[in-house]
Order: structure tokens, then sequence, then C-alpha cells
């Protein structure tokens, strides 16, 4: 075996399976089960990074999502991730890693001379070096992100699948170590819907490297038989490499599974990650607890790692990671790492710790092996640049905040272990929308009351011991389940049995006392991956900064990828205590989602590409597809735009399509208007109310243009509407307004007047539409349609008929958006096709051609009908439009109120005319701002806007529309519209209706 | 004759979870006064099924079902009946009462899922609780699937699901449901 520090037995990890990955371009092997940090361990490699700041040799500190510094960049190409945690990535045959914080390179860092002048960089030095002069920051700015580092993401398409499922249980358990499983466990017995999730590769938490027996079983053997127990009980979902990331209002949780980053590429199949958006009726939080550091001087030399951690290595993943260790604690816990180093055969030359006279269980045990414990001291300082080489110890006075006179001792050793007591992960808690409390016996942050029905258990509510841990969780999770109307396992035997319980002894020490002559607490590092001392937070509070916010973000200090998970409590005790003011005072910074970063791919999940928004089809799709039409997107609707032939242009396809429709006939698929039946014996005064004209005079067998108004009168949507009956109307609206104005009928008949009896049922999708417009018209619809008299007096304009078409039941109505002679045929759209067919073949000889929206703009153009959305933006009334028309004056409509508003009386509102471009070649740019003079700097006041422009194939010349301030009143003037690159185009203000303006094609 | 817009046996994940349309079905919508006993009378009579009044419940018989969509509105289905007859008996049974018979035949399409996987495939896309527990025979439910407005059937006794879903959405629908089940079991 190749890995030097690997011991020979035990750990969870597979020594039959070796698996060979990258590492800043060199090969390792590791062993199945291994993550890159353990791996990386086994190799001998402690140095894994250079620090953020001062390019400082860093180690591997941690084992799990607290490590700040082993953080690395997975991959190439277009799968790279940035910004892994070495200490949770999987290792995998051809795994590819490198540092991301070292330029050029880990071993040889030309950005380490910022170390030599760390005095340059304090807290704050962003806004104090950078911010002046102020040009000069796009220099700075270049030069710190190269030095910053911090991974690179991905240029490529993502090529992976990402999914997103939402669940919904009884009993959602986040973590699933001691408190959790027992947890799980008594909800699952009970007979409640359960899902369990834990971030690391196998459930287990700490029982993966626990010391202790439960139920006379070793932990990992309790684990196997509780997993088992789980996995046998139904409705029970245990998630692996699942990451509770966020904890949001009325118990909706978010987790990200990750499915396959953990195996070789080629043998990944199915989702790469997994979003679970889990809705739970009650909550079990169960995210155990984080060792803290303690703050020394040189604190962040490689080989200062977690006492726990040295455990989890150890134990776990079996390996040495040193041959000659120094713990340093201010509590019992990391007498259990001495154990586990002593049962490795690793040496521990020291035990230093900070209490005067420590007891404990696990003390015991060590000292029955033989210890040197050296009570009532702390390290003081680290010798050794790239792996630790000697702990300078030191007496701690009475109170800790100096030291017991000027002896050190030294301490030779490659390993530094280090407790300074444990931070109950509160960060889902906190997210729920508690807020902490400071536990003084504890030292630590631990939940106070649930806001949400959640419960804590275990390490993250400060319960330290096992034991407590596995009660917790049951009672928690009988609880749970009970209030969930599940209590079955009331009746069986309580969990696991219990252990010896013990106290909590920790003597508080936030920052060790500077060594003789130092400066007070320079590079003993909180933040180690931000490269944030204990002198950063005291500067900034001399320099006023109070709120342990402001210090973050004058320090830095908690930003980046481990968002503070080791460094932030130490960071504000010490913040409190320059202030002179206790801890529960001080408060934490807010914790955010999310936990661990997510990825975009799974934020993304599958709303991307085609089904990124609904594509709707009309039934006469497939045809316009086969004859080549080129789409375009009108609310979620895929229209035909135009029907270019064979080499044909945009503008050519256009232009042919206009002058079929001018002079001879053509074609449209018109079923994407949306489409309401009214039915009712108050629909006519219903229809009163909603658009302006009056409804009542609308005879049976007639059409009629509405708009309707929001309440503040502004112009909402439009549409034609038939009377199919005394009481049955038959509405259209625009294609992306139908839903909101079936929604908005709906409102005001529930509402506001339920004691109109009205009926409205939305029958879009049931009508297929096609237009049939052009002074041919007429023949064509007398070539398909036999039963309907289609003479110009007996089928007037503005009315419809039913009757057979091509066989099928239709209505066709006698209406026009294009100022032709014109008929709408309405047809159930499963004959939509057999009708477009029939009337193509019978429109044949009239050279009927099929058009597009595009078409459609150009010929209503012409006439000046508006587009409501395109014309009209929400700020445009009836009148502005030049529609007082249709604005009744004797009857109420909503909106109607608002014309009484000075407001809208403003003779300077904006009104809608057309514009004539000077240019003759000219189709002047929509949305263009117009100005009034040919010269103007900005900035400058516009006076109004293009809304649509286009070539008019029948005036042989660009028109446009326009909303223009006083614009009715200016006809004939000449006004500028801007072109978006300096220049301005001329424009002769006109009438909105270049075409036909009396209507007598329409009527012929 | 008219032409319907999909009629495909799907086999999505290798035979073990089908996904497939079923055309020719006959869709109505009924709207009208709950307490107004001809409403439930009217449907008694065409169809033969008790009037849903509990929300989000339907009723079926052998050839068709008649599913709760709100206080005052209801969506009828049918094998055999064509929704002409049903209109027509409709209106003829409820007379002059204030009521909306309309054919929607033309604007839905159902699509069946069956196999274990079906309500796993579901809850890709959406929020409701499909457990059996939570949404079993005789539910159903109005809701986005993805982003498009359904209607969730449960099916008896299965993990199997019909969707009716509007015409215009099908086809998004249709391949939103290949890609969910791309991996499905």
């Amino acid at each position: 075996m190749t890995q030097p520090a690997r011991l020979r037995h035990g750990g969870r990890i597979n020594r039959d399976r070796p698996v060979a990955f990258t590492f800043n371009g060199r090969q390792y092997l590791g062993c199945e089960g291994d993550t890159l940090a353990s791996a990386l361990l086994a190799n001998g490699v402690h140095m894994v990074a250079r620090s953020w700041k001062y390019h400082r040799p860093r180690g591997i500190v941690g084992a799990g999502a607290e490590e700040p510094n082993a953080i690395v960049q997975l991959g190439e190409g277009s799968r790279t991730v940035p910004n892994a945690r070495a200490t949770q990535v999987e290792i995998h045959e051809g795994l590819i890693a490198r540092s991301v914080n070292c330029w050029p390179g880990l071993e040889f860092d030309l950005l380490s001379l910022n170390g030599l002048f760390s005095r340059l960089l304090p807290a704050g030095f962003y806004y104090k070096t950078f911010m002046w002069p102020k040009s000069f920051w796009r220099h700075y700015e270049h030069f710190i992100r190269k030095a910053a580092g911090l991974g690179e993401a991905p240029t490529e398409r993502d090529p992976d699948y990402y999914e997103k499922f939402n669940a919904h249980c009884d009993v959602l358990v986040a973590g699933a170590g001691p408190a959790g499983l027992t947890a799980a466990l008594a909800a699952a017995r009970s007979g409640a819907r359960v899902i369990i999730a834990d971030e690391q590769s196998e459930p287990g938490g700490s029982l993966l490297h626990a010391r202790e027996s439960i139920d006379g079983l070793p932990a990992v053997s309790w684990l196997r038989r509780t997993l088992a127990e789980l996995a046998a009980i139904p409705d029970v979902r245990v998630l692996a490499r699942s990451t509770v990331f966020g904890y949001h209002d009325h118990n909706f949780l978010a987790i990200a599974e990750r499915l396959t980053d953990h195996l070789a590429e080629d043998r990944r199949r199915g989702p790469r990650e997994r979003i679970w958006r889990v809705r739970a009726k009650q909550v079990i939080l169960a995210t155990g607890a984080c060792e803290r550091p303690l703050v020394f001087t040189n604190n962040d030399r490689p080989g200062v790692m977690l006492a726990s951690a040295i455990s989890i290595y150890t134990r776990r993943y079996a390996v040495r990671t040193g041959n000659n260790a120094v713990i340093f604690t201010n509590n019992d816990s990391a007498y259990a790492t001495v154990l586990d180093l002593l049962d490795a055969g690793v040496r521990v030359a020291a035990v230093v710790d900070a209490r005067e006279q420590p007891r404990g269980p696990h003390l015991e045990a060590a000292r029955q092996r033989g210890i040197n414990l050296m009570a009532g001291s702390a390290i003081v300082d680290v010798r050794g640049r790239r792996r630790v080489q000697a702990a300078v110890v030191a007496s701690l006075g009475a109170d800790a905040n100096g030291l017991r006179g000027n002896d050190t001792t030294v301490v030779d050793c490659d390993l530094i272990g280090v407790s300074g007591g444990h931070s109950p992960v509160v960060h889902l808690y906190a997210q729920s929308g508690g807020r902490p409390l400071f536990d003084e016996g504890l030292a630590a942050f631990v939940p106070g009351p649930a806001v949400q029905t959640q419960r804590s258990v275990g390490g993250c509510r400060g319960s330290f011991a096992l034991a407590d841990c596995l009660r917790e969780g049951y009672e928690a999770g009988t609880a749970a389940a009970r209030e969930t109307g599940h209590d079955a396992a009331a009746t069986l035997p309580p969990g696991p049995g219990t252990l010896e319980r013990h106290d909590y002894t920790l003597r508080p020490l936030w920052r060790v006392p500077d060594p003789p002559g130092h400066a007070r607490g320079a590079r003993q590092f909180l933040d180690l991956q931000n490269d944030v001392s204990a002198s950063d937070v005291l500067l900034a509070a001399r320099e006023g900064y109070h709120s342990v916010e402001h210090v973050k973000r004058y320090t830095a200090l908690g930003f980046g990828t481990d968002q503070g998970k080791l460094g932030n409590i130490n960071g504000l005790a010490i913040l409190a205590q320059a202030l002179g003011q206790d801890i529960a005072a001080t408060g934490t910074t807010t914790f955010r989602p999310n936990y661990t970063p997510v990825t975009f791919g799974a934020i993304a999940g599958r709303d991307l590409g085609d089904l990124f928004e609904p594509i709707r089809l009309t039934a006469l799709h497939a045809w316009h597809v086969e004859h080549g039409a080129e789409f375009e997107n009108v609310g979620q609707w895929k229209r035909p735009w135009y029907y270019p032939k064979p080499g044909e242009s945009m503008h050519e396809a256009v232009r042919r399509e206009c002058h079929a429709a001018r002079n001879a006939v053509a074609m449209m698929d018109a079923s994407t208007l949306g489409k309401i039946d009214i039915q009712g014996p108050d629909a006519a005064e219903f229809l009163n109310r909603v658009y302006t004209n009056n409804w009542h005079t609308l005879k049976v067998g007639q059409c009629r243009y509405g708009l309707m108004l929001r309440e503040d009168g502004m112009v909402m949507d439009d549409g034609v509407t038939s009377r199919l009956g005394e009481n049955h109307f038959y509405m259209t609206t625009t294609t992306g307004g139908a839903a909101r104005v079936y929604a908005w009928l709906e409102r005001w008949l529930q509402t506001e007047w339920p004691e109109l009896k009205v009926y409205l049922t939305s029958v879009t999708d049931h009508w297929a539409t096609i237009a049939v417009v052009g002074p041919r018209s007429r023949e064509v619809m007398k070539g398909v349609c036999g039963d309907i008299d289609f003479g110009a007096a007996s089928f007037p304009f503005m009315s419809f008929r039913d009757g057979t078409v091509a066989e099928v039941a239709a209505r066709v109505a006698r209406i026009s958006f294009s100022g032709e002679l014109a008929y709408e045929v309405s047809v159930p759209a499963d004959y939509a096709r057999h009708v477009w067919k029939a009337l193509m073949a019978a429109g044949a000889p009239h050279g009927i051609t099929p058009y597009g929206t595009e078409a459609m703009h150009v010929l209503r153009a012409e006439k000046g009908y508006i587009i409501v959305g395109q014309d009209t933006d929400g700020s445009l009334t009836p009148q502005d439009l030049g529609m007082e028309w249709i604005v009744s004056k004797t009857k109420d409509f909503i909106g109607r109120r608002s014309f009484a508003r000075a407001d809208t009386a403003r003779p300077d509102r904006k009104q809608l005319v057309g514009l004539q471009s000077a240019d003759p070649a000219l189709v002047l740019p929509e949305g263009g701002q117009i100005v009034d003079r040919p010269q103007w700097t900005a900035p400058v006041q516009t006076t109004g806007h293009v809304t649509s422009s286009y070539f008019s194939d029948a005036l042989g010349r660009p028109i446009a529309l326009a909303v223009l301030q006083s614009g009715r009143s200016r006809i004939g003037q000449t006004i500028y519209v801007t072109l978006g690159d300096g220049r301005v185009a001329p424009a002769t203000i006109t009438h909105p209706v270049f075409l036909d303006r009396e209507g007598k094609r329409q009527h012929g | 004759m008219a032409e319907i817009l999909r009629s495909a046996l799907h086999d999505a994940a290798g035979g073990r979870l089908q996904i497939e349309e079923i055309p020719g079905l006959h869709y109505v919508s009924l709207r009208g006064d709950p307490a107004a006993p001809a409403v439930a009378g009217a449907v008694t009579d065409v169809l033969k099924i008790a009037l849903p009044l509990r929300p989000n419940t339907l009723a079926a018989s052998e050839t068709a079902k008649v599913f709760w969509l709100g206080p005052e509105e209801w969506l009828l289905v049918s094998l055999s009946q064509s929704a002409a007859e049903i209109v027509s008996g409709l209106r003829l049974s409820l007379g002059g009462l204030h009521s909306a018979v309309t054919d929607v035949t033309s604007g839905c399409t159902t699509i069946r899922l069956r196999g274990a996987g079906s309500r796993d495939v579901l809850a890709k896309g959406c929020t409701l609780d499909l457990h059996p527990r939570a949404f079993g025979d005789g539910q159903c439910a109005q809701t986005l699937l993805a982003k498009a407005p359904v209607l969730i059937e449960a099916l008896p006794a299965t993990q199997d699901c019909q969707l009716i879903v509007r015409r215009s959405y099908a086809d998004y629908l249709w391949h939103w449901l290949h890609d969910a089940s791309r991996w499905a079991q």
C-alpha cells in the first residue's frame, strides 16, 4: 500500500478497492470510502491550500462542512465544481482536484509575500486602501480577484440532469447521527411518514467513529441494526448525501441530494442531484455540534486540527494524522481523541488542558493509559511553517486572560488536536425563525423556543453526551409522531439502552493570551478561510464597530464558503470581551440559507430549454410546422409569425401575406384568443359593468367590440363578444390576457357582485378559430358552407351565423381585425385541421395565403387598431387612444370613476398618433423614444415613444403608431425618434388610421 | 373527419411506467347551484351518477365520471355518451334553472400514468401530497403539474393516476412527463 499514513486495521474504508485520484497534478491512491481529505492525509498530505489574504500554508482542519481550508476545484470542463470541501468529497476513480487558493502553485506561492506585509492588510483594508482614488478600483479589483482565487465556475453548458421532488411527511429529521436516528426510529415505529436526511456518505454521524457501545453493541453494529429496521418500515425514506440546506416558513424545507458525484464518471447514471422540497408536519433537527477551535498564535499551521476530526480520521478512515501529537482542550471530549490516538499507536506527547482541575470520564480512561497532562495551561504559539513542529505551552493565569509568568515549555509534535468546546449547529433552527440563546454553562449558543412545529435534539441542542442524544431523539420522535396522530410506538419498549451520563465541564477560553513579546491577537486566526485574526476583531472594536453584523462585514469574518462555521462564535466572544459586554448581548450574526452551497444546476432543475415555460400549441400547430411557418412566442403560445417560401426573406413573406389579405384572400390561425362562455339572466348586465360600452342593446346574433378597464380607468383588455342567446354570450380576449381576464371576471362575480346570476366557462382550448380575410373571403366561405346566406345585407358586419363548414358545425362571425371583408370560423378544435384544409382548398382558386402574426400586425396597424400590451402599457385611457366613442356616459362600469380625476383630463397626456418617417425607407424602431428637437444632450425629456412600426405593403411606405404627449393636437408637426445610436430620425405626426378611414372595405 | 391530438402508448421507462393518452372521451362543464335539487337530479338522470358535493372528489360509473371542481362547478367525462347528448340531456332536465352546460370536449384530453412510479413522477412537478394516505380513491385535485394546469385523479388501489389537461398544454405536459420519467422506477 502506498498510503504511508494508512492504519493497518479498522476504519470504514475498503482496503481491497484502491482508488486513484489526482490532487494538484499529482497522482495518489486512496481507498473506497475515503473522502478527498482522508485520502490526502493517508498519503501524508496535510498542507492543501494557501490562505486568502496572506497566502499562508494551510492544512486540513476539520472533517465535514465546517472545513475552511481544504477548498478545492473538482474536475474539468463542463462538470467542474468550484469550492468543494475536500472533507465532503468522496473520492472516485479518476477524481481530479486542485487547491483553489494558490497562485501560481501550492508549493511556491508568490503571493505569500503578502504575509510579510500583513500590517498593510488589516481589517477593513478594502475600504481603507482600495477605495481611494475611486477610479483606481478597477485596477485593484483585478488584482484582488486574482489573489482571492476561490474557484472558477464552469463556462460550458452543464451536461447533467438535475431534478426536483416534492415530498410530504409527518416527521422530517435533519441529521442521521444518534439523536436523529432514534428520532426517526421512534416516529417510524409510531406509524408516521418519516424522511431522515444526512449530508454524509452514510448515515450515522458520530456513531461512525464513536468509542461507545449501545444496547451492548458496538456503535456501528447498533447503527447497522437501526438502519435495517428503518429500511423495513414502509413510508420511511433515509436520504444519504443529502443536506437539509434551507428551513423556510410553514415547515417547508429544502434538501440537496447528491446522487452521482461520488461515482467514477463512467458509472454515473440518472440525475446528478435532486432537490427535495419537503413540506413536513413536524421537524426534528438533529444536526449535531461543531467542535470549536481554540484561538492561539499560529493556530493556522498545517497539522493543527480539530480533535474530533482527528478521531474521525483515525477511527472512520483509518488514517494516522500524525506521529507525535499534542492535544489542547478546555473540556473532556478531546480525551476521547487521546484514546483514539493511543489505540492507533500514535504517541501523545502532552495533553494541554486549560482547566485547572480537569475531570471527565474520557480523561479518567486516558489517565489509566498514562498521559502527560498539563493542566491549567495553554498552547500560546506554534513552531513550524508548512507543518507543525512544536507547541509552545504556558501556564494560564487565574482568569485565563493572561499567563502565569513568562515561562514556556516547548513540546515537539507534528500534530495538534484542539477542542475549544462545541457549537451546536443551530443554523436550521435560526433559519426557521428562532433566536439562539447563549448558554453560559456550555459556553455556546443553543436553540431558544421553537417558532415552528420543530424540535432540536442532541448536539444541536447542546446535549453532547451520547446517552442524552439517543434519549432526546427517541422522545422527540415519539412526541412528533403523536402530534401527527401516530402513537403506535407508545406501546413498544423504549429505544436504545441508556449509557452512563456525565456532566459537560468546560473552561471558556475564547482567546489564548499572546505569547510573551507578541502583539495582541496577531496571527491568532479566527476565520481561516478569510484570514481574519483576533487582532482584526480587536481593531474593529477599537475603530468603533460594535454591532456583530458590522464587524463581520468590516473584517470579513464568516464570509466565504464555510460561512464561519468554525470561527464565528470565537470572534463574537472576543468582540464581546473587547466591548466589555456579555456574549448574549453581543449576539450572533444571522444564519441564512443555504447551510452549505447548492449548485445552480440543482436549483434550476428541469426548468430549462423547452421545459422552462409551457409551450402552448393550437390544434393547427402541426399544419403550420409542415408548411414552413416561423413561430413567435405570444404569451405561452407558439403562433405562426410568417410563412416564408423558399428563398424568401421575412420582409418579402410578410409583404406577400399582407398583399393577399388586401387584394385577394388570406387566412390565419386565431385560436389563441381567450374565449369565455358567459351564461345567465344577468349576463348582459355583467358585460355592461365590465366593458365601457352598452351591452343591453346588443341583439342576439350580433357581435360587439369591447374595451375592458381596470379600476384606475386604464385599458387592460379588449375583444369582440357575441350574443348567442338572450342569456348567453361568447367573449373573446387578447391571447396574452386570457387567464388574467377570466380570473378578473370571476373575482368581480364572486366578491363584488354575488347577486348577479352569471356563470363563466373557459372555452379557449375547445374552440379553434380561423380568420378568413380579404375581398375574396366571401367566395371562399361560400365554397365551404352551403347553409349560411353570405349576402352583404343578410349577413352584415359585426354579426354571426351558425352553420356547417366543411361538414362541421361551426360558428361564423363577420368581424375583422384587418379592416377587410373578413370572417372568423370557429369549430371545436378536434376538427380544426380538417376545416383549415377545406378552407385552403376552397381558397386555392382565389390564391388564398396563410398569414402569421407579423402580417396581422401590419394589417391592423394600417387601420390604427391597437394591440393591448403593445400600444398600451397600463397607463392609457380609452380617451388617450382616441376611443371616446366606446365609453358610455350614461352607465357605470369598472374604471369610470377614474375619468373624473384631474389627471385623466390633462391635455398633455400621451395620446395615440401615427408617425410617418421622413425617410421613406426607414422603419422606425419600436420603443424608440421621441424628442422634440433634432439636437439634444442627455438627459433629455422625451415626450413619447414608438409603439408599433412596420413597412406597409398597401401604402408602399413605413408606418408607425406612437404615444405622444398632446399628440392629437400636434398632427402635422415634426418630431424626432431616437435610433439608439445617438442619431435621430425625423417623422411627421399623423392620424393613427392610415388606410380606409371610412371603413368601406370591411363593410363591403 | 376530425383528427385527434395524439394517440400514443408511450412506454417511457422499460415497461415499468406507462404513460398513455386516452383519446375520444367527452367532456362537459356544468355550472349550477348545488343546493338546487334539479342540478344533482339532472346529472343522475343523464349519467346515472350522484353529483359529488365534497370538494376535490369525484363520482364514477362504468362509463362516466363527475369531478367536483368548485362549489358550483363540475366536469363531466363520458366514455360512451357524446357531449352533444349529455349537453342536451342536462339542459332538458335542468329546464329553465339558472345553470351553464358547456361542451368542452375539444379542449381537454386525458393522460394516464400506470406503474409503481407514477406518483413519484408527478411529485417532481406537483406540490400536492399524492401519497395514497393523503390522496386516495375518489379524490381529485386541480393543481399545477410543472407549469401546466391539470386535474389529477387518483386511480383506485394503485399508484396509477390520470390527468386531465387542457389541449394547448398537452404537448408540453407530454414532453415534461417523458422527461420526468426518464429515470423513473
